[in-house]
């Protein structure tokens, strides 16, 4: 196990890497430039003026030169500075990141709190009231998009309550319980979805399990429908929920555009797409490596996880 | 007699309570602290170079220029307390004394100097600040007579240059040396109203008050914080429940179910953000190279329906300059009856047949990837469509719509022409082709060009007279408007949502909400 974990990461480095190379490609095939997007359409600058700032910005050197510089500013550690204003994008990653992390945490942690439970109860009880209550829920949140949610709750809020969530993000360190209030409206809407797919892939695969032989061995030699649940059903069933929840998981790490904008929070997704818009390179290059490891990593402990939910799973390290 | 008396002085008192409230009702309060909702991040907070709008409206309380215009649009004084003009090429200006800047350093010509030099050519400042080609008048010579008078010398009259301080935009007053002492996009070191506390991109400008505004009597309230919400829905919800104090919106749709709130006030007004259809001549010009064809286009448009399905029917007709600025616009009522602004199809379907076009012909219309230009596009698509042309549209996001409009590589474009400096500052496309931020139209080769016309732009930019000068502006735009070289659409109102604790806020014709430096809550 541990020499699969130890090939796992190193094998995270030619990922990484090579996904990096992606990124800073990709960025560059999109038409226009850091300047285009300052100058849009009202302004322009004469062609001499653009050879010297694109110079400036080193957006003339050779390709390869603009890697490398991008990568000494990876390895030392500053992230190097915005195009746009000369920010240094450490202070600003380091500034998005806690808001990005603790919105898709507690988001996670509500979907899950809610979404397997629910799969749970209404698997043991298909055809139930409950059980089409869940489902109904399940359906709602996979089909409403959480941007509309997210705009029909601050309007019902604001217009019945004469109240939205604070719009001046505050770190958790300051005001614990101020933080709570503010992020707990956009984390709910950001969970909607991901409670919704724990739910129906916990309440498919729980009737799933509750079906086979072993289940009702256990059933037959007198354990209650409790104990079989937590003891046997749950770990089996667990495999699929996690590599869906998983992957979802990452995408709430990754940053949610819409929720941070609607409500105001300065988080990754927010600075990724400020970044895309104003050709950026740097922003975007290093919001999207963090996006990259986010995936890389939250697989790699899914990998590993498998193995302790289920132990005939045997990794080969070849 | 008694009760008379008793009449009297019942009487008396209750008209003094009225009088008086209303007195005090104008009386403007000192203290509080303002949220301001603002659509987008400034980005950066530098004093020059090209920046957008955004930089601007997160900056403007923090600076002050040689002069200002008051709410009634005209230039008044500001870190100049007057001028002159000895000849007509040469200014001068004399500067305030007593202004500190907000690091307590005092005002003086040599800030002057160092900020003209650099509004002029920022390029050694940083990376990413050069010079607003296009909107600056021409300087030949600046100096300083002594600590507090300036003179400047332009290569020929201008009468511009008052607006360019004015305006603000690229024309701000900072301290000497401020690249190099200060974090210039985080930092401001200005004599305006309001001292930056701390700016955190994508979420927050927080200003608090100058205690040494040179206007001893302002700013009233004690903080503001402009607070980045991009969305128009939350924004909207935030000003109706408290969280912020106003915000610009740009629906009219989105705010009518406002209209009966009793927190709410809806402040409208113009502004100088004309719509407009911007054309790029290519390869052999056709077919825009004929004016019958961009005659019929303009025909083709019936402006009430955009103004009634995009601004909710608060958007009015415009020439290249408003009708609401000064002396220079053409009034709604001379638009109304010039025969180019005027839906008529029929003729455009004429004029397109004598252009050699019967069936009408392709074209491709470019947008920026914006809910409102987007509509407009398909407004306009649609009526186009009635006359035989054929337009697709061609969404753009915002650096990919500055390449195309650096290179030429669009056709057509839908835009929003903000304020600019002055009124031949958007009238520039068609004046001296090195003032033109568009270059493939005027001069290009097989496109369209006009000589008189161009006499007449720098005949509008050397004229003092302001009746002179006003004759002059409205000519042009009666030439502009009768050739078609651009096809000018409405110019909707501003609207701004505030909370009715929120006093002296105006519709402000720069757009940058200026009014936010003297405004006051009860």
């Amino acid at each position: 196990m541990k020499e699969y974990i130890l090939k796992r990461l190193l094998l995270t480095i030619p990922t990484i890497f090579s996904l990096t190379v992606i990124v800073f490609l990709l960025i560059r095939l999109l038409p226009g430039d850091v300047i285009d997007a300052m100058s849009g359409g009202e302004l322009s600058i004469d062609e001499g003026r653009r050879k010297m700032m694109l110079d400036r910005l080193g957006l003339n050197d050779p390709i390869i030169v603009q890697y490398g510089n991008w990568m000494k500013d990876i390895f030392s550690g500053d992230l190097g500075v915005s195009l746009r204003n000369a920010q240094p994008l450490r202070e600003v990653f380091l500034n998005a990141l806690p808001v990005t992390l603790e919105l898709g945490i507690i988001a996670a942690f509500i979907a899950c709190i809610i979404g397997i439970p629910m799969g749970i109860i209404s698997a043991i009880k298909p055809n139930t009231l409950i059980d089409v209550f869940a489902r109904l829920l399940g359906l709602i949140g996979l089909s409403f998009p959480n941007f509309w949610l997210a705009t029909l709750l601050l309007l019902f809020a604001s217009l019945y309550f004469r109240w939205i969530p604070g719009l001046t993000y505050i770190p958790i360190w300051e005001d614990p319980i101020g933080n709570l209030k503010q992020m707990l409206l956009p984390s709910v809407v950001l969970s909607f979805q991901l409670m919704a797919i724990a739910m129906r892939m916990t309440r498919a695969t729980m009737m799933e399990e509750l079906k086979q032989d072993y289940i009702r061995t256990a059933r037959a030699k007198g354990l209650n429908i409790k104990t079989v649940v937590n003891r046997h059903a749950m770990k089996n069933a667990m495999i699929p929920i996690l590599t869906i929840a998983s992957v979802q998981f990452g995408y709430l790490l990754s940053g949610s555009v819409i929720i941070e904008q609607i409500f105001g929070l300065p988080g990754i997704g927010w600075f990724f797409l400020q970044g895309l818009l104003d050709r950026d390179y740097p922003v975007v290059q290093i919001m999207a490596l963090f996006m990259v490891c986010v995936f890389v990593f939250v697989n790699l402990f899914t990998d590993i996880a498998y193995a302790y939910l289920d132990p005939r799973i045997k990794y080969s390290v070849n | 007699m008694k009760n008379k008396k008793l009449l009297f002085i019942i009487v008396a008192m209750s008209l003094l309570v009225i009088f008086s409230s209303k007195i005090l009702a104008k009386t403007p309060k000192y203290g509080g602290e303002v949220t301001w909702g603002v659509e987008g991040d400034p980005s950066s907070l530098a004093p020059f170079g090209i920046l957008m709008n955004y930089a601007q409206i997160g900056k403007q309380l923090g600076y002050d220029s040689l002069v200002e215009y008051d709410r009634d649009f005209n230039v008044q004084p500001a870190l100049a307390t007057h001028w002159e003009n000895p000849d007509d090429r040469t200014w001068i200006f004399h500067l305030r004394k007593g202004v500190k800047f907000h690091d307590g350093s005092n005002f003086s010509a040599e800030d002057v100097i160092y900020s003209l030099t650099h509004m002029r050519d920022p390029t050694d400042l940083d990376a990413t600040a050069a010079s607003v080609d296009g909107f600056m008048p021409s300087i030949e010579s600046f100096e300083a007579i002594d600590d507090y008078t300036i003179k400047i010398v332009t290569p020929a009259p201008d009468a511009t240059l008052l607006g360019w301080f004015a305006w603000s935009r690229w024309g701000i007053i900072t301290s000497k040396d401020f690249y190099k002492k200060f974090t210039p996009s985080k930092e401001v070191n200005g004599t305006g109203p309001f001292k930056l506390v701390k700016y955190i991109p994508n979420d927050r400008v927080v200003y608090e008050k100058n205690k040494n505004f040179w206007k001893s009597d302002q700013p009233y309230v004690d903080r503001i914080t402009l607070k980045i919400i991009p969305d128009e829905a939350t924004r909207i919800a935030a000003v109706r429940s408290g969280a912020i104090h106003g915000s610009r919106v740009s629906s009219a749709d989105l705010i009518r179910p406002l209209e009966n709130d009793p927190n709410i006030q809806i402040i409208t007004g113009v502004t100088g953000q004309t719509r407009v259809f911007q054309i790029s001549v290519k390869g052999d010009g056709k077919p825009w190279n004929d004016r019958r064809v961009r005659q019929a286009m303009s025909m083709a448009i019936d402006r009430k329906d955009l103004s009634n399905k995009i601004y909710g029917g608060k958007g009015t007709l415009t020439g290249p300059v408003p009708d609401a600025w000064g002396v220079y616009g053409i009034s709604q009522n001379e638009l109304r009856q010039n025969i180019y602004l005027q839906h008529n199809p029929d003729m455009a379907r004429k004029l397109l047949a004598s252009a050699g076009y019967p069936n009408g012909f392709e074209i491709s219309i470019m947008v920026p990837t914006n809910q409102q230009y987007e509509a407009i596009g398909q407004v306009v698509q649609a009526h186009l469509a009635k006359v035989g042309i054929k337009a697709k549209i061609d969404k753009r996001e915002n650096a990919q719509f500055g390449a195309a409009y650096r290179d030429g590589s669009y056709e057509l474009f839908v835009n929003a022409q903000g304020f600019r400096l002055d009124p031949t500052g958007k009238l520039n496309h068609w004046g001296a082709p090195s003032k033109a931020p568009q270059k493939y139209w005027y001069d290009y080769p097989k496109g369209w060009n006009d000589e008189a016309l161009k006499v007449m732009f720098d005949k509008a930019v050397s004229t003092f007279d302001l009746l002179e000068r006003s004759n002059i502006i409205k000519e042009i735009q009666r030439r502009v408007i009768e050739e078609a070289t651009f096809v000018y659409l409405v110019n909707p109102e501003r609207l701004d949502i505030l909370n009715k604790k929120v006093n002296n806020w105006y519709t402000d014709f720069i757009d940058f909400n200026q009014p936010l430096r003297t405004i006051w809550l009860d």
